[in-house]
Order: C-alpha cells, then structure tokens, then sequence
C-alpha cells in the first residue's frame, strides 16, 4: 500500500549520506584559522568557500563555513583551536547541519548554508488488473540548497552531488519491500539559480521517482 | 480496393490520430499547468486573493491566464508564460525567504509535476482515441 511517510523518510536518510566534498582519512592539523595539510589538496578534494564543513577526529569537531581555500589550507568562520597535526582526521562536505525538513521551523543563519525539503506525493494510478492490483505513485523529492550570496557557483557543487547519489534508475529499497526508483523516463532537474531572502541564493533540484505497490481492499 | 488503398486509408487513420492525440495532449498539459490536474497532481497556478489593506475582495490571476500554447509545426507546440514570477512560483521561492501559498486554489510545482506525469497523459489521450 501507500506509504507516503516511509518514501519521504526512506528519501531523507539517502539524502543524509550526500558526500560533496572530502579528504578521507588523513593527517591533518588545526589553525587559529581553519585547518591545514602538508600533503594532498584541498582544492582537489573538492573544497570551496561557502561550504559548510564537518571536522573529525578533532578535539572539537563544531561545523563551519568555508571562507578560504589554498591546495593545503582552509580558513572557516570563527575561531578554531589549534591543533599539532594527528592522523585519523577528517573534513567533509554533507548536506548542510542547519535542515528546513518539511514541516520543521528553521530560522537561518546569517553565512550559513542550509537545506529546505519538499515532498510532493504526486498521482497514484493502479496500474495492473483487479482488486489487489499494483498501484504506481509518482512522488517527487525537492532540495532546495541555500548557500550564501557572493559564493559564485558552489551551491552548483552540492546539487552535482545530489544528481550523482539520487542517479536515474537509483533504487532505494524499503523495510516493507517496496521499492522506491529514481525515474530514468524524466530525470533529476536542477532548476535556476535564484536570489532566496536576504544573504542567500538558492538552487532547487527535484527527484522524480516511482513506487509501485501492491493495493490493498 | 487494393491492399495498398487499404494501407493507405490505415495510415491517413493512423496519422490523423497521432495528430489527435498530439492536440489533446499539449491541450491537457496546458490545462495541468494552468488550473492543475488529477491525472498528474498538479495543482495549477495559484491566484491572488486579495484583503484588507491592497485591493479588497479583488481576485488576480495574471500569472495563471499567462500561460499559453503556440502550435509551432504539427508536431511541435511551446507551453509558457512571459510572467516573470512564474519561476519562483514554480519553485515556491521568495526573496524574503519560502514563499507562503495563501491562494485557496493552485499551488507550486506545476510545471514539475506536469512534466513528471506526461506519459500518463500521453496514455490517457491514447485511450481516447482508441475508443
């Protein structure tokens, strides 16, 4: 049957798993600043301003936005404790900390990037013949990524991200069996970069899917 | 008659369908986009409603009556509006922040919508002609 809670929560946590940027596993030290790395790239692993990244293996692992980028430092928001560098660490780019779900009253951060969602259950139609047959749902999942003003093209990163882990046939398989498919038939669109309320710009991507599911009388 | 008129009259009935379902469907995705529609759940666009204060009991509908076709070949038609706050009505999004639907009709995401359920109106249209 229809369940339109499991697809939206099935579609959340796959969306908590989006990876825009990282460094892996490293040896990495802490600034006054930000962070820093004799080895390796910060620009290569995919690290722009305007993110908000997530410290591991730190003593303080506070998330920040990314004001500064060089091949082996990154300057953030705020004051940062220095650090010797230690292996075992991380930087990483997810979906934003600060989440608008549906629903859930979010109150941005200046300089902050967050994320909206949206679910739209769109039509059901039975689709197979007879009383228990299958019914086909095309629900959409929409992200709306707010990053903020004069960060150029970044929030274009965190959408090609998003493109790539909700791909066209992805399927995402629920507790019940049901499985829930990225449409290839109209693919994930990104719409256009739009100015949000003030202090941010922002960028909507929409994941058409489809579940079929057996009906139930 | 021979079997190349019968063919012939096949392919006229045929291509006069096709043109059929064609018409049918551009004219039902228009409607989805415009006034919404069950078949792909779009809600349409909205209105303005309008209270206390800017135009009282006023009722717009510039942004929904803007929507239009144009029938660029027999096989080609462009739906679209030169309104340009139809993209952040389409997206729900306000330069002060997420836009709130106040209208009692329509909605965002129509074109989204519309576009995701094409083939099922496509289907529909068929359907139709077939009977």
């Amino acid at each position: 049957m229809i369940d339109n809670l499991a697809y939206q929560l099935a579609l959340r946590s796959r969306a908590l798993t989006l990876s825009v940027a990282t460094t892996g596993v490293v040896t990495l030290s802490a600034t006054a600043t930000g962070y820093a790395r004799t080895v390796g790239s910060f620009y290569t692993d995919g690290f722009w301003p305007g993110m908000e990244l997530v410290p591991a293996g730190f003593a303080t692992n506070t998330p920040r936005v990314i004001t500064g980028v060089t091949a082996l430092t990154i300057t953030v928001s705020g004051a940062v404790t220095a650090e010797v560098a230690a292996g075992g660490r991380s930087l990483t780019v997810g979906l934003p900390s600060n989440r608008a779900w549906e629903n859930v009253a979010l109150t941005p951060t200046t300089g902050v990037p967050y994320v909206e969602e949206q679910y739209l259950p769109g039509p059901v139609a039975q689709v197979t013949l007879g009383p228990l047959g299958e019914l086909e749902a095309l629900p959409q999942y929409v992200l709306l990524f707010h990053l903020p003003s004069s960060t150029g093209l970044t929030v274009i990163r965190y959408t090609d991200a998003l493109l790539r882990l909700f791909a066209p046939r992805t399927a995402i398989t629920l507790a019940n069996g049901d499985v829930v498919r990225v449409r290839s038939d109209v693919g994930p669109s990104v719409g256009q970069l739009q100015q949000s309320q003030p202090g941010f710009a922002v960028k909507p991507i929409a994941i058409p899917l489809r579940v079929r599911t057996a009906n139930i009388v | 008659m021979s079997a190349l008129d019968d063919m012939r009259r096949e392919i006229v009935r045929v291509t006069a369908m096709a043109q059929d379902v064609f018409v049918n469907v551009v004219a039902e995705a228009h409607r989805s986009i415009q006034t919404g529609a069950a078949i792909t759940g779009s809600p349409g666009q909205p209105v303005g409603q309008y209270g206390p204060g800017y135009h009282e009991g006023e009722t717009g509908g510039t942004l929904r009556d803007s929507w239009q076709v144009a029938f660029e070949s027999p096989t080609r038609a462009i739906i679209g509006t030169n309104v340009k706050y139809a993209k952040p009505i389409e997206d729900g999004i306000g330069k002060y922040g997420p836009l709130t639907l106040r209208s009692t009709v329509g909605g965002f995401h129509s074109r989204k919508l519309t576009i995701a359920g094409m083939q099922r109106i496509v289907d529909a249209e068929v359907a139709k002609v077939r009977r």
